[in-house]
């Protein structure tokens, strides 16, 4: 409490400063309160900010802009260092996903109020376009990016730290970017990724998409699978789908397949992929964690084996972000 | 502003902590939940022990605080109970006890939330504060404590942040239509942005459906009242607060006022004078002679009741909160059953088909480890009735545990149902998550449905066949 009282009292005394300046100009007070409000929508930045500026700037409301914007960045880090201690749970995953190559990027902040914000949205789009930029001329077909390296990543302002910043000055909440994971689907393997937002459906910003949970999965067709077969099983599923509303069949368009095993791995949470050859099926199926030997969730009757036996096809990797989650090592290196 | 940024670690804490040890921490959760029954058992009761009585004597209402984390929810909240203690017999909260308010734990579900409770000379009032969207939205769906009202604390030194919006939003979501605003921290500004978020204010109200000349706006500081500095903009304006929400926001309808109704809960049959039901009269007041509906599983039939009983007593008369029996005249073996409502003709209707909202327990409050995926059968639990139905998604396919959302029920029976009316939701006999029912919906046929389900199947079995499977 006592804090609180030093801080506030603090304030007082500056305002009590700008109480006497603001005094001498009192008699052209309004337009000054009309551009205290343009400059507010312009800039978004606090009331107390863009008062700050005016009173450096009275007339001039490119230059007091100017001058919010350069304090912006400075101020964000100022404020962000302030509130890093506080803990942050809450936040989005973006995606972003172009033929053959695909990336996500966890970004964390306080409250769950902030991630349905139209600036932390953007905030979230442009650190994850930013970051596929960089690294997908990587020659790593994956590559995963920690706290540090993602801060330094360059975006056309400057880097990705300095975008945090200027959304937490401007949003006021605690804020970081916590981890990325790049996938590159090697020749003739098949990258699918599924985004799983908590309540509407998942949310686009710009080319990313946004949610809760996200999931790559690669996939390739089996050793087994001659090309006619192939052609043969996308026949198949052509003339099945006009009948029916569900495409529930046996065998799918390597695309949906692939979609369908993303949602799995977003929905039942698989920590190993597991080895058809070495590994036997757990007894309980509700605890097995090899992806492989799970319970295909749309057919129960089903596990993921049977599914790529039946679709001829082998999943060779996968990844799973849900954010916020507590990072064990096997968690963050699948 | 350090203190709280601490007491928000701890509240996190907590939740971390609770993630690791998920089975202690469920038990612990368990005895914490029989304790908190007993505790609001004994309030409402006769005083036990040194306990004091809950006294009736004024309206009750539910409001909660919502704002931005640093904007000043708990100080004002604080404030509030000091005010009041002078005047009456409000308890004074200090701020630390209502930011380390223990996890609410209604029926398993973990809800972070502190409730206390003051009053005015017109009402008695409990007050919400929840420190995220999804707690609010826990809240509005298991009813724990249904903010009827919102006060929305905005700092005068920030003005309105871009968030602001999406706490606008939630009360909209969570069925509030009249907000209080609060600005905050005005003995850290001055007039002129203190003009500029009143301006921002009323934009905002007005862009998402909120009457902003009718919305009272109180400018003031929750830290000079809770001080006991600078009356003008401390006491005096959390006084004005309060009366503010006296006055604008109107007392909600009581169920004594509310045309009877009565969740059948057994039957008996009597020989010779017909059908006894029995139950608690949920609302309104029923009178021996009077007509009513028997509404419930597919069925809506007219009669009269011939006679209450209370306490193997007749009486003449019975009100909302009483448990009674009733005797309908001209009733057939098997056209009344538990889980039917008896109620003033008109006053309620049956569906199966009908708007909601769902809350997925996560693993960790005991709800299922998988995803329900869109389409599924699930048992659904409500008043008195029980029914099998399915849950179509909104706008996906797939819900995860610990997720909310909109969904679409079909019952396989046309049950009573109303908005704002809960249910629960099972899968064999365990409990996946609850609900509230939103807007009904058109009639679905069910017997057309079960028919073109069966179609598809057997059009799949024939193409297997044909492929060789």
């Amino acid at each position: 409490m006592l804090s609180i009282t030093k801080s506030r009292s603090f304030l007082r005394i500056q305002l009590c400063r700008h109480f006497h300046s603001s005094n001498i100009v009192f008699n052209d007070a309004a337009p000054r309160k009309a551009s205290l409000a343009n400059l507010r929508k312009a800039t978004g930045f606090s009331i107390l900010q863009c008062k700050k500026a005016l009173e450096k700037f009275p007339d001039d409301m490119e230059k007091a802009e100017a001058w919010l914007n350069e304090q912006a960045a400075e101020q964000g880090w100022a404020k962000a260092n302030k509130l890093g201690h506080r803990p942050m749970s809450q936040g989005l995953i973006g995606v972003l996903k172009k033929d053959s190559m695909g990336i996500m990027v966890e970004v964390n902040c306080e409250t769950d109020f902030v991630a349905r914000n139209d600036k932390f949205r953007g905030l979230v789009g442009k650190v994850t376009s930013a970051c596929f930029h960089h690294v997908k001329d990587s020659s790593e077909d994956k590559v995963s990016l920690t706290k540090e390296a993602l801060s330094a990543v360059p975006t056309p302002e400057g880097n990705v730290g300095d975008a945090v910043a200027l959304v937490v000055g401007s949003v006021g909440e605690n804020m970081a970017v916590r981890r990325a994971a790049f996938f590159r689907a090697p020749e003739g393997s098949l990258l699918s990724s599924y985004v799983h937002a908590v309540g509407a459906s998942h949310v686009d910003e710009g080319d990313c998409l946004l949610g809760k949970y996200a999931s790559f999965v690669l996939t390739k067709p089996a050793e087994l699978t001659a090309s006619e077969n192939v052609t043969e099983a996308t026949a198949g599923e052509t003339a099945t789908k006009e009948t029916e509303e569900e495409d529930e069949d046996d065998k799918m368009d390597p695309a949906d397949l692939g979609r369908r095993l993303s949602q799995q791995v977003v929905g039942m949470n698989p920590l190993t992929l597991g080895d058809l050859q070495t590994d036997k099926p757990s007894d309980d199926k509700g605890e097995e964690t090899r992806f492989l030997f799970q319970e295909y969730q749309f057919n129960t009757e089903k596990t993921i084996k049977d599914v790529l036996l039946e679709n001829q096809a082998m999943v060779t990797d996968f990844v799973r972000y849900e954010c916020g989650e507590e990072l064990s090592e096997e968690a963050s290196s699948s | 502003m350090c203190k709280m940024a601490t007491m928000i670690t701890l509240r996190h804490c907590k939740k971390l902590v609770s993630k690791h040890f998920t089975t202690q921490r469920f038990t612990e959760c368990l005895l914490l939940n029989q304790r908190c029954l007993s505790l609001s058992a004994n309030r409402y009761a006769a005083p036990v022990g040194q306990k004091k009585a809950f006294v009736r004597d004024k309206p009750h209402m539910n409001i909660g605080t919502i704002g931005h984390v640093d904007h000043g929810k708990t100080t004002l909240t604080a404030a509030i109970t000091r005010v009041l203690a002078s005047k009456n017999k409000t308890e004074y909260k200090k701020y630390d006890d209502i930011d380390n308010a223990p996890e609410e734990k209604t029926r398993g579900i973990t809800i972070n939330a502190a409730c206390i409770e003051y009053s005015t000379d017109n009402r008695h009032y409990g007050h919400v504060d929840c420190p995220g969207h999804k707690d609010y939205i826990k809240n509005m769906i298991t009813g724990s404590a249904q903010m009827e009202a919102a006060i929305l604390v905005i700092a005068a030194t920030d003005g309105v942040m871009p968030q602001t919006k999406e706490h606008l939003i939630l009360a909209k979501q969570i069925g509030i239509s009249n907000v209080v605003v609060f600005v905050n921290k005005a003995d850290a500004a001055d007039a002129e942005m203190l003009e500029l978020v009143d301006m921002e204010m009323k934009e905002l109200l007005d862009e998402y459906g909120f009457d902003s000349s009718k919305t009272p706006i109180i400018v003031g500081s929750a830290l000079n009242a809770l001080e006991g500095s600078n009356p003008e903009l401390g006491e005096k304006k959390i006084l004005e607060l309060l009366d503010a929400i006296d006055s604008h926001i109107p007392t909600p309808v009581r169920d004594l006022d509310k045309p009877f109704y009565l969740p059948v809960e057994y039957t008996y049959q009597i020989e010779g004078r017909g059908t006894v039901v029995t139950g608690k009269l949920e609302r309104g007041k029923v009178k021996k002679g009077e007509e009513c509906e028997l509404l419930g599983h597919d069925k809506q039939t007219k009669t009269f009741i011939a006679g209450i009983e209370m306490f193997r007593q007749t009486l003449d008369q019975g009100q909302a909160g009483d448990q009674m029996g009733i005797l309908l005249r001209g009733m057939k073996r098997g056209d009344v059953r538990r889980g039917m409502v008896v109620a003033k003709p008109k006053s309620m209707s049956i569906h199966n088909h009908a708007e909601a909202s769902i809350y997925l327990m996560s693993k960790e409050e005991g709800g299922r480890p998988k995803p329900l995926l869109t389409g599924i059968g699930m048992h659904l639990y409500s008043k008195t009735w029980d029914c099998p139905g399915q849950i179509n998604m909104v706008g996906k396919d797939m819900m995860m545990p610990g997720e909310d959302g909109p969904v679409q029920v079909i019952l396989r029976k046309k049950m009573v149902l109303e908005q704002g009316q809960r249910f629960t939701i099972r899968d064999g006999t365990f409990t996946v998550g609850y609900g509230v029912f939103g807007k009904p919906l058109a009639h679905v046929d069910i017997e057309k449905l079960d028919e073109e389900r069966k179609k598809i199947r057997k059009q799949k079995e024939k193409e297997a066949l044909e492929r060789g499977y």
